[in-house]
């Protein structure tokens, strides 16, 4: 349990804000991690966990605030400023570089004795890694090239690699760790639970995590995050999950958000079979959706259902299996072929995959269907801001009309052009969404939500990988989990009639 | 994936319009500064900046030397950019798709020795196989590049090797000249009525390929996968087959350009248009194309290949040596990258 | 951790150039068969010679290609090395008379011209193909008019011919500078920060610069050494053919990327190194001097340099090819 003595926190954050344009990412943040503890911060998607992190490892700077080290006033302006106070980061996605050796990546950038004018002393690195790797108590030798390592190993020299950034400071050092179990297999966890209970000794850490069990098992002290702004701190021992996921979701989700009064019944005909589908990290996948129907799929970080969405649609190559539309045989080898049936995609990654920034409204609307605004395959200017128009006008997309470049839009407004797209579609038969809510605002989500019920009301049948449960549970007609690339349950949702989150949370993991 | 969106999010956004372009941007600048800064506006916006520096340029040399400045210079002017301008508008092709050629000037220098060889001993049949060849050799270059996924100007590279030997094999290192058929190709430099064919031809397949880009369905998705290519393939288009489709036109166009080169010189060696591969490039990034891809096109270029054109004659008229040229080339094309690159669109150049 | 024999070799070999080792004893083992005249001391000693110079390119050419950036303006820097050497030690043109002391001078020159292009992409953010085709170009027009207008400047300094002519211990003197140009390569990428870095650069610039790396600086040095290796190789161009010229490297280009590349230093860097590329430039040497025994025309060399290219290329992209990836 975190001691109250008299020691100064290892870092204390007073008031921390931070924004970008007119999204606030942090609003007023104060919280402290002291010394010799390890520290929970949870969220969803969005809540500022990332923005802490990154202001924390000194990637970012606050807006305003003050954040102390031991008592000193401090502000990091870059990684290696923070990592040379002692603050490291663990990323998710490892920061380990695979082509060179595990002594040079424990000590990148921060080599101190082992480089002297210039010149590497590589038995002076050897020996300063293998004292760190024998914290974490890894068997990997100093010498070996990274990549020839299993994941879990990399993982602890990655904790190896924080763990050595404390050495150039006479303090413990602080080490935070951004999910670090998401890839993890049980076994590799409950080692990597001992390092930490370990290090713990002469460290501090905070650990990020989205799985809530886990938190609550390892952590002194929790903070849980939501819309920016520290919500609650947590005591684990009085704590459980469920507490843990109502703090984290807070609001009072009222039907009225999730415009489940626009919903309407599916029609009882199969629009979308999809017989034994099996494709990059997902395998032998069957399901029938109806016309008009909404079906949301949850499921963790590859669970597969990404992958179930883009071989739909012809971006991933499927091993075996078929789809059919109407009866009719889908060719899932371009995303011409789930084009030219009538299926729609919004990829997950807006501003990478879904809107081209360089171009205007009008021309992100009409890529897909260019046949619906031209002649034997001549634009036609007129029909162009005509149809362009009528869209801005219908989803109420706020922009200066469709000349505007998109890079001028708000996140919101290039979803809906994306949306725009499929839907000015002749014949749009099967809308597929990866996270189409993903770091939208409240408004802007619920104005995606009102599209969705819409389009399923004419008949488009809609397959949503949901961001978050209450999203699956309150839009759909029915909700898929999906965990190691397996379809694991299958609830139906109606108003009265919701599948309870702990259900679908047992099905997804 | 450690993607920028990942390590700035928004700011991204901010910062990601493109110097071309911001019309919203432009025009709120004119509104305060006036009106000489709303016609500046206005020219950038249109692209226009590249023809009125034709025209500053060619006031500049008339000033400095007069006598030099004639319709008999402008005639050769023309002539002489109209291979120039066949493979600036191939690179500006590949370039507006994001992509680099540089095997442009080798493979346009291996059709001239082929095109002399073939006219010396097939006859009139060798023009449409010269043609053809550019499209294939062009195809296939756009095919490897995207099947293997090969940067671009790795496969080019290596093609223009390629090329360059087998136009010293196939000349046999030596200049190889037209004895038959001149006829063939040499009315291109004919000037009806004083104007020079060679060049109204080069304009009007400029004005094609204008069209092309700027108004048909297929011509914006070679814009759309400059911009993003990844969005684009999510839209349901076949971007292999765009880019391999783009790199056969600029191989036509090549193809083009050696038929001119040759109805110029009546002569060809392996290596006889390959100081033009620096200036192709510059006519394309002086016209106003951004290097990065997705902004300008085959309209601006026509510009730019005059300016390039411009600054070979006009050098001359002023009295600059001939070996300053490469230099002024160099330059240019860093200078007028530096200007246009979009800084904030990735995170790192290599 | 699989600890058999094969897996134990694997990892001691990891990051050497064990497949470039392979392939080079093949081709001399194929080409030793059919020209028994191959494996002469005097043929041998020809093969390291013709060896020497692209290798010294390579040296430099490997940090910028770890680096994951390229440098295309070797033979243009080459031009710039070549007639300024002919110009820095006695000749017919002037009356200056550096010596051997030309070359640190001239390794200068092509410093600089090596650091334009690492301004113009580190600074300007210019692609670096496209800032060293430019510099090429720049470098091209320097060295027309170092060339002036009269006939090719004329070296007659003997100790500056005897770098590549004389021989010591059997094998020509630049052969033996070549070595020392290799071993100091090697020194520099095992035991300096720079050479360190150029893997780690390579690996992921993002993990680089989350690490507090000035990249930049690094990047930046790898342009300074290419130009200093290029120009160094122009003026022994100079040295071997006693004149001055302007296309001094004329297809060394291609040999060099492709050597590069065949050794198996990957264009999207990060791995190969130093050794593998000289052990590339080996086996396009082999190729070429074999070609010329068994009787194949000069002309195919560019031709051979080009498809070995595509080839050697193509082979390591295909690991990385997956569905959307975008390569531009």
């Amino acid at each position: 349990m975190a001691q109250t003595s008299t020691e100064a926190p290892a870092l204390r954050l007073t008031d921390v804000s931070k924004s970008f344009g007119v999204v606030n990412a942090l609003t007023k943040v104060s919280l402290e991690i002291r010394p010799r503890e390890v520290v929970g911060l949870i969220g969803e998607n969005g809540a500022g966990k990332s923005s802490l992190l990154k202001i924390l490892s000194g990637n970012q700077t606050a807006d305003s605030g003050t954040m102390e080290l031991r008592g000193r006033p401090v502000t990091f302006s870059s990684i290696s400023q923070a990592m040379s106070n002692g603050v490291a980061m663990v990323y998710q996605e490892q920061s380990l570089l695979p082509n060179v050796s595990v002594a040079e990546n424990i000590l990148l950038g921060n080599e101190r004795g082992a480089v002297r004018d210039g010149f590497y002393r590589w038995k002076q690195m050897h020996r300063t890694a293998q004292r760190h790797l024998d914290e974490v108590k890894s068997g990997v030798s100093p010498s070996d090239i990274t990549d020839t390592l299993p994941f879990a190993q990399r993982q602890m020299v990655e904790v190896a690699k924080a763990l050595a950034t404390g050495d150039g400071s006479p303090y413990d050092p602080v080490i935070l760790l951004d999910e670090p179990t998401s890839v993890l297999e049980s076994g590799d966890i409950e080692t990597l639970f001992s390092v930490i209970r370990r290090v713990k000794e002469h460290a501090s850490i905070v650990f990020v995590s989205h799985r809530l069990e886990e938190v609550l098992e390892i952590c002194d002290r929790v903070y849980v995050m939501r819309d920016g702004e520290v919500v609650a701190e947590v005591d684990p021992a009085e704590a459980d999950v469920d507490q843990l996921f109502r703090l984290m979701v807070g609001r009072d989700l009222t039907s009225g958000y999730f415009r489940e009064d626009l919903s309407t019944e599916p029609t009882p005909d199969v629009r979308l079979a999809i017989e034994s589908l099996t494709g990059p990290g997902f395998s032998d996948v069957s399901l029938g959706i109806n016309r008009g129907e909404i079906v949301s799929i949850l499921g963790v970080q590859d669970s597969g259902r990404e992958n179930l969405g883009r071989v739909l649609f012809g971006a991933l190559p499927a091993a075996h299996g078929s789809v059919r539309i109407d009866g009719e045989r889908v060719g899932l080898r371009s995303t011409r072929d789930a084009v030219a049936r009538g299926i729609g995609y919004l990829p997950s990654e807006r501003k990478i995959d879904g809107a081209i920034m360089g171009m205007s409204v009008a021309d992100n609307m009409t890529l897909a269907h260019p046949d619906v605004v031209s002649t034997l395959g001549v634009m036609r200017s007129r029909r162009v801001r005509e149809v362009a128009d009528e869209w801005i006008r219908r989803l109420a997309i706020k922009t200066s009309g469709p000349a505007a470049e998109m890079v001028n839009l708000s996140g919101g407004n290039q979803q809906k052009v994306v949306l725009a797209k499929w839907m000015l579609a002749p014949d749009l038969r099967v809308l597929i969404l990866d996270t189409p809510t993903r770091g939208l605002d409240v408004g802007a989500k619920s104005e995606v939500y009102a599209i969705l019920h819409g389009l399923a009301a004419k008949g488009v049948s809609i397959i949503l990988l949901a961001d978050s449960l209450e999203e699956g549970i309150y839009v759909s007609h029915r909700v898929i989990t999906m965990a190691d690339g397996k379809v694991t349950g299958e609830f139906t949702s109606r108003p009265g009639n919701r599948p309870s989150r702990t259900s679908l949370i047992e099905r997804m993991l | 994936m450690p993607t920028s969106s990942e390590v700035t999010p928004v700011v991204e956004v901010e910062k990601g319009r493109r110097p071309a372009g911001s019309t919203t941007r432009s025009a709120k600048r004119g509104e305060r500064k006036g009106a000489a800064a709303r016609v500046l506006g206005f020219v950038n916006q249109k692209g226009l900046t590249p023809a009125i520096v034709v025209v500053l340029m060619i006031v500049v040399f008339w000033a400095m030397n007069p006598s030099g400045v004639t319709l008999n210079t402008l005639s050769t002017l023309f002539d002489q950019s109209a291979a120039l301008l066949m493979l600036a508008l191939a690179q500006s092709l590949v370039v507006l798709m994001g992509r680099i050629d540089l095997a442009n000037s080798a493979l346009a220098s291996f059709l001239c020795v082929l095109l002399v060889i073939w006219l010396n001993t097939l006859g009139p049949i060798a023009i449409p196989l010269v043609l053809l060849l550019g499209v294939a050799i062009g195809a296939l270059q756009g095919w490897v590049h995207m099947y293997f996924q090969i940067p671009s100007f790795v496969v080019t590279l290596a093609v223009s090797g390629i090329v360059g030997g087998a136009g010293l094999i196939a000349s046999g290192a030596s200049a190889v000249s037209l004895i038959q058929n001149f006829e063939l190709v040499q009315w291109f430099y004919e000037s009806p009525g004083g104007i020079p064919l060679a060049f109204v031809i080069g304009a009007a397949i400029a004005a094609v390929l204008a069209f092309f880009v700027a108004k048909t369905a297929r011509g914006r998705t070679l814009k759309a996968i400059g911009s993003n290519q990844r969005a684009t393939a999510y839209s349901g288009i076949r971007t292999t087959v765009t880019v391999v489709l783009g790199f056969a036109l600029a191989g036509l166009l090549i193809g083009i350009a050696a038929i001119m080169t040759v109805g110029q010189l009546g002569t060809a060696s392996s290596g006889i248009a390959n100081s033009l591969l620096l200036p192709s490039i510059a006519a394309v990034v002086v016209g106003g194309t951004a290097i990065s891809g997705g902004t300008g096109g085959p309209g601006r270029i026509v510009f730019g290949a005059l300016i390039i054109a411009l600054l070979r004659i006009g050098l001359d008229i002023i009295g600059v040596p001939q070996e300053f040229q490469p230099i002024v080339y160099g330059v240019i094309v860093i200078a007028a990258i530096a200007i246009t690159v979009n800084r904030s669109r990735t995170l790192s150049v290599v | 951790m699989d600890n058999s024999l094969l897996a134990r070799f694997r990892r001691a070999t990891h990051g050497q150039p064990v497949p470039a080792l392979i392939a080079l004893a093949l081709i001399v083992v194929v080409i030793a068969a059919q020209a028994p005249v191959f494996m002469t001391a005097g043929n041998i000693a020809n093969v390291i010679d013709q060896a020497a110079i692209p290798a010294i390119i390579v040296v430099g050419l490997s940090f910028v290609i770890l680096m994951g950036s390229i440098d295309l303006s070797v033979e243009g820097v080459m031009a710039v090395g070549s007639m300024s050497a002919a110009l820095l030690v006695a000749n017919d043109r002037n009356s200056l008379d550096f010596g051997l002391w030309a070359l640190p001078v001239v390794m200068i020159i092509g410093g600089v011209l090596g650091l334009v292009s690492g301004l113009a992409v580190t600074r300007l953010r210019i692609p670096s193909f496209l800032a060293t085709i430019a510099i090429a170009s720049v470098a091209s027009g320097i060295a027309l008019i170092l060339f002036g207008t009269s006939a090719k400047p004329q070296i007659v300094d003997p100790v500056f011919i005897d770098l590549t002519q004389g021989t010591f211990l059997g094998f020509t003197k630049v052969s033996w500078l070549a070595l020392v140009i290799v071993l100091l390569g090697l020194v520099i990428q095992r035991y300096t920060r720079f050479g360190r870095y150029a893997y780690v650069i390579g690996g992921s610039e993002e993990i680089a610069k989350l690490s507090g790396i000035d990249v930049r600086r690094y990047r930046l040095l790898a342009f300074v050494i290419a130009g200093m290796c290029s120009s160094l190789a122009g003026a022994l161009t100079a040295s071997r053919t006693s004149i001055g010229s302007t296309t001094p490297g004329d297809g060394l280009l291609f040999l060099t990327i492709a050597s590069v590349v065949i050794g198996g230093t990957i264009l999207t860097g990060g791995r190969g190194g130093v050794l593998h590329s000289v052990i590339g430039v080996l086996i396009m040497g082999v190729i070429v001097t074999g070609m010329v025994l068994i009787g194949v025309s000069g002309f195919y060399q560019q031709i051979i340099q080009g498809v070995v290219l595509l080839v050697a290329v193509t082979a390591v992209a295909w690991k990385l090819r997956r569905p959307m990836r975008v390569v531009m």
